[in-house]
């Protein structure tokens, strides 16, 4: 990048002084940045000492050149000399003054053009990362890590501890090689905040690899990670801030870590993050390394190449060490790989690159849309100065000079609207693009740093040419064409200049758009208000959820093995226990388990009923809609319905016997009733879960529904349809996750947060409470995502908006200042200023109507379409009324393309038949 | 012309006093003599170059058979005897200044401190 930068660069010099000093001034260059390298901000000082550097000198000696040019005293070749001024000072000059003289354009195009480039700009830093993620450590080239990739199933076998251990003691291309999982121990600060601590138990090499000094005490050292040394811990600089009040005196205060208590030993420096996004660092005890081959829990490894060595090198050595593992030891190791990489995950794949062109064709595609509309008002308002450009045809410019002059227009114009674009793209990484990229994807590796770089300048930069040369050079060919020609005409102001088919051709997709766009926004709208309406069937907002973690690492294999069994029961019994004591708590009207959320997305399942077994035996006719067998099924707690205040409509509720294995009960929905069961009698009905089709396991067991309740947010709010809610009751530890639920008779439910935490901590301080919420709000990132983009898409449809309108203002505009004489003609030969207007704006009008049916088209067809989706709330398609709906919208588009021939018509009919005549 | 040489243009060619030298080892030069004080940019560096070329300041001259091999095949510089009369002159002007700098007490210490 930094090579490409500098070539760049280097055309600011006059030709001949590059040609002579390039390659040096190049390696001065490389040298330069080399001796930058490793000081605070280097690449942007680098480049702004290389941008300062070229400004001064470079335009220095373009502007002596041109002085000794001008005396006739050059040195140079004169030749060259005209043809590296071909765009010089002058157009630009004339550029910016063309910029100020019509704002109304300037702002237009220049703000159409800005939000092009915001999109393209937001859109590299958000993928760059992804794509070429750099770690912000000071040996990052050399940071590795290392994974045994199980060829029998093409997947990542993270139970690597066993052969850690061979790793770091016999690898000699790779040093420093540690260990890291996320710390299943609870992390208690004793502050009231409820929120999770990000931990991780890590080797002490840790610190060394990533090269970091704590900012009080000390970091973790080997002998930290002894079995029988006490606990220690290094905090993060934003948890030592918020959660310790920045207290000095921190070190050697303590924090509970499940069942055991640790002493903080150091505060590392703002920014530490290593090894993914942890704030709070435990020793990885010796003791947990020492595991049977392919088993104990899951763990990640780091390592720094040794100097000399590369991935390669390190790749053969790893790769005989697994060769050996697998010959000694076959049963585990037979299809096992070790493999080296560099530490951030890249994505190289054919599908993420495919991803990224797609994305980029978007960006350009977007560019190229906005830009040919810039282009036509540019067209429109270069065609009123034709005769400037005929009378300096005459004078002997070239066909290129005058290209050159209207790209100057569109470069100045793309420039400013690099530079907004680029402001408003910073501005939105700082305050958006975390929150965005966070509620996708979770918590982000430190290495994920959304801010401008260079090469997002650079980006800018190219879309601006890019953008400018649409805009500037396909409107300047055109209007530059056979000038020559019309030089021979003698009249300039009737010449044979007119809008041609691309012309047309743009407008009338940009009103389809403008006319499109608004029912997208619509539609959005009506997703938003789908999820944020979607009715949990009870009061919600008075009830705290969060979510309990398991202490013990469920991926090892879990089983059905004592071990396993037994820790299950453990933690089924110390929640019970836990909702016991919280339901005894004042100002708690009930407690309860599940394990999903109402209106949060519940696992579906293909269900089987045992009627329907028997009327195929009898043979009966099949009703005439198919009943829906899909099901979203929840475990839950027997107290479930009962702290929801949900009634039971027939039937009755769970008991506490219903959750005992082997009763085979379930309760279900008003959905489920009157989709599934079609309205017949749910009570006494056998129903289990459908089998995969050409299984051969034994059939599931029945179940017997034994109540109805009302719909209690089953499903999900991006489901379309009603779902059919389906409940069987369940101790926790056959849970998938598990969720409780408080009801807080009075005042805000998060108040109780901190009581629940330490209720918790007195029963079992292994139990680990993470996001607590309100349980109206689970959704609460799913409507802000939605939100964003409804944003986007308004604005979307603003800037289409006022460009169509722009553009029509341009064409009709066009077409009068053209046609002048001959209104002055046709109004002095007595016709009606009617059918002048009719003749003049029959083209403009033609575009517009053709513009509007397109666009009215394709929402019709996409309305049409739209209960095949599986969008929610599509069920209904193109009605009468929605479509009375759009051709009412589309008379109102009309209506303001329309207004947009105001100002033109009212010129038209001003002319003076005197005046035009004149002008000959 | 003014009557004093751009201090860049200065310190190029008081780098050059000593021996032939290509534009990288002018650069490297400089930085070490004035302890990382001035910095030549590569614009600066070669633009200067040009300039003193046409001026008739410094002249190219082949490498030196000594020369430490430095990528590619630079250009080296030697100082012309007009270059050599415009350095002393400026070195002459400015130890004026010294001068009357320490006859007012302005300076610390003796000679070379």
């Amino acid at each position: 990048v930094r090579e490409v930068f500098y070539r760049v660069l280097l055309h600011a010099y006059p030709r001949d002084f590059r040609l002579r000093y390039g390659d040096e001034m190049e390696a001065a260059f490389a040298a330069c940045a080399e001796r930058e390298r490793g000081r605070a901000l280097a690449a942007l000082r680098i480049a702004v000492r290389a941008l300062l550097d070229t400004a001064s000198h470079g335009w220095r000696m373009r502007v002596d050149e041109r002085r000794a040019h001008r005396l006739g005293t050059s040195s140079w070749n004169a030749a060259r000399a005209a043809r590296s001024t071909l765009m010089n000072g002058l157009d630009l000059k004339l550029a910016a003054r063309m910029l100020v003289k019509y704002p109304g354009l300037t702002v237009v195009g220049g703000l159409a053009m800005a939000f092009a480039i915001w999109v393209g700009v937001v859109t590299f830093a958000m993928v760059t990362p992804f794509v070429y993620p750099s770690l912000p450590l000071p040996a990052a080239e050399r940071v590795i890590k290392i994974e045994n990739w199980d060829t029998a199933t093409n997947n990542e076998d993270s139970r690597i501890l066993h052969d850690f251990g061979i790793w770091r003691d016999s690898l000699r291309s790779i040093t420093e090689i540690g260990v890291w999982r996320d710390s299943p121990r609870n992390v208690m600060i004793d502050d009231g905040d409820p929120r999770q601590v990000y931990a991780a138990e890590i080797s002490a090499s840790g610190f060394r690899v990533a090269s970091a000094a704590p900012l009080l005490g000390r970091v973790l050292v080997d002998a930290d990670e002894q079995p029988q040394a006490p606990w220690v811990a290094v905090i993060g600089y934003d948890l030592w801030q918020t959660r310790f009040g920045s207290d000095p005196n921190v070190l050697g205060r303590e924090v509970k870590i499940g069942t055991d208590v640790a002493t903080i030993v150091g505060v590392m420096r703002d920014g530490f993050a290593f090894p993914v996004a942890h704030e709070f660092w435990l020793p990885f005890r010796r003791d947990l390394v020492e595991q049977a081959p392919r088993s104990g829990p899951a763990a990640s490894t780091f390592g720094l190449l040794a100097s000399g060595e590369t991935l390669e090198t390190a790749q053969a050595e790893l790769g005989a060490i697994g060769r050996r593992a697998a010959a000694e030891s076959p049963a585990t190791h037979e299809y096992l790989e070790p493999r080296v990489s560099t530490y951030a995950d890249t994505m190289s794949g054919a599908e993420e690159l495919g991803i990224m062109f797609s994305i980029y064709f978007f960006v350009v595609l977007l560019l190229i849309l906005v830009c040919g509309n810039v282009g036509l008002l540019l067209f429109a308002r270069a065609a009123a100065r034709e005769s400037d450009f005929l009378v300096r045809t005459a004078l002997g410019a070239s066909r290129a000079r005058l290209v050159w002059q209207i790209f100057a227009e569109a470069l100045v114009l793309g420039g400013l609207a690099a530079l907004v674009g680029l402001i408003f793209a910073d501005i939105a990484l700082r305050n958006w693009g975390t929150t965005f990229l966070e509620g996708n994807l979770g918590r982000l590796p430190f290495w994920f740093a959304l801010r401008l770089t260079p090469a997002a300048v650079l980006v800018a930069i190219a879309l601006a040419v890019i953008g400018a040369t649409v805009a500037g050079v396909m409107p300047a060919l055109k209007l530059t064409r056979g000038l020559n020609d019309r030089l021979k005409q003698t009249t300039a102001a009737a010449g044979g200049l007119r809008f041609g088919g691309v012309w047309t051709a743009i407008i009338v997709a940009q009103v389809a758009l403008t006319v499109a766009f608004p029912p997208v926004v619509f539609w959005e709208q009506g997703q938003l208000r789908h999820v944020q309406d979607f009715d949990p069937g009870f009061a919600a907002a008075q009830y705290l959820s969060v979510r309990i973690e398991r202490e013990f690492p469920v991926d090892a294999g879990a089983g059905a093995d004592p071990l396993t069994a037994e820790r299950g029961k453990r933690f089924a019994l110390a929640l019970e226990e836990l909702r016991r004591q919280v339901a005894d708590q004042p100002g708690v009207a009930g407690v309860t388990l599940a394990e999903r959320l109402p209106t949060t997305n519940q696992s579906r399942a293909r269900i089987e009923l045992a009627s329907d077994a028997a009327e195929a035996a009898v043979g009966e006719t099949a009703p005439v809609r198919r009943p829906l067998r899909v099901v979203a099924v929840a475990a839950v707690h027997p107290s479930y319905f009962d702290v929801l205040e949900a009634p039971v409509l027939a039937g009755r509720g769970f008991t506490l016997a219903d959750s005992q294995p082997g009763a085979r009960v379930a309760i279900v929905d008003q959905g489920f009733v009157d989709q599934v069961l079609q309205g017949r009698n749910p009570i006494g009905q056998q129903v289990r879960f459908a089998r995969r089709p050409n299984s051969d396991s034994a059939a599931p067991p029945w179940y017997e529904v034994v109540g109805v309740v009302n719909d209690l947010g089953a499903g999900s709010p991006l489901d379309k349809g009603r779902a059919a809610g389906y409940y069987i009751p369940g101790t926790p530890d056959s849970y998938d996750e598990v969720y409780m639920m408080v009801h807080v008779q009075a005042g805000d439910p998060m108040t109780f947060a901190s009581r629940l935490r330490d209720v918790a901590r007195a029963v079992d301080p292994s139990l680990r409470l993470v996001d607590f919420q309100r349980a109206n709000e689970v959704n609460a990132v799913m409507v802000s995502i939605i939100g964003l983009w409804l944003r986007v898409t308004l604005i979307m449809t603003g800037v289409a908006f006022v460009l169509s309108l722009a553009g029509i203002y341009a064409v009709s505009s066009f077409a009068v200042s053209r046609r002048t004489r001959e209104i002055g003609l046709r109004l002095a030969l007595g016709a009606s200023p009617y059918r002048v207007v009719v003749a003049i704006f029959r083209r403009p009008l033609a575009q517009m109507g053709l513009g509007i049916a397109a666009g009215t088209l394709v929402i019709l067809t996409f309305s049409a379409l739209l209960p095949h989706t599986q969008f929610p709330g599509s069920e209904t398609g193109l009605t009468v009324a929605r479509t009375a709906m759009f051709l009412f919208y589309s008379t109102i588009m009309l209506g303001l393309c329309l207004v947009a021939c105001v100002v033109p018509t009212r010129r038209a009919l001003k002319v003076e038949p005197t005046v035009a005549l004149r002008m000959e | 012309m003014k009557d004093s040489l751009p201090d860049h243009w200065f310190q190029i060619l008081l780098s050059l006093a000593g021996q032939d030298l290509h534009g990288l080892a002018i650069t490297a030069e400089v930085l070490e003599r004035t302890e990382g004080r001035v910095h030549l940019w590569p614009g600066m560096l070669y633009g200067a170059l040009k300039q003193m070329t046409t001026r008739g300041y410094v002249a190219e001259t082949a490498a030196p058979p000594d020369a430490a091999p430095a990528g590619g095949k630079p250009r080296f510089y030697r100082l012309t005897p007009l270059g050599r009369r415009v350095c002393s002159a400026e070195a002459a002007r400015l130890a004026r200044s010294v001068e009357v700098a320490r006859a007012r007490r302005l300076l610390k210490g003796s000679r070379g401190a």
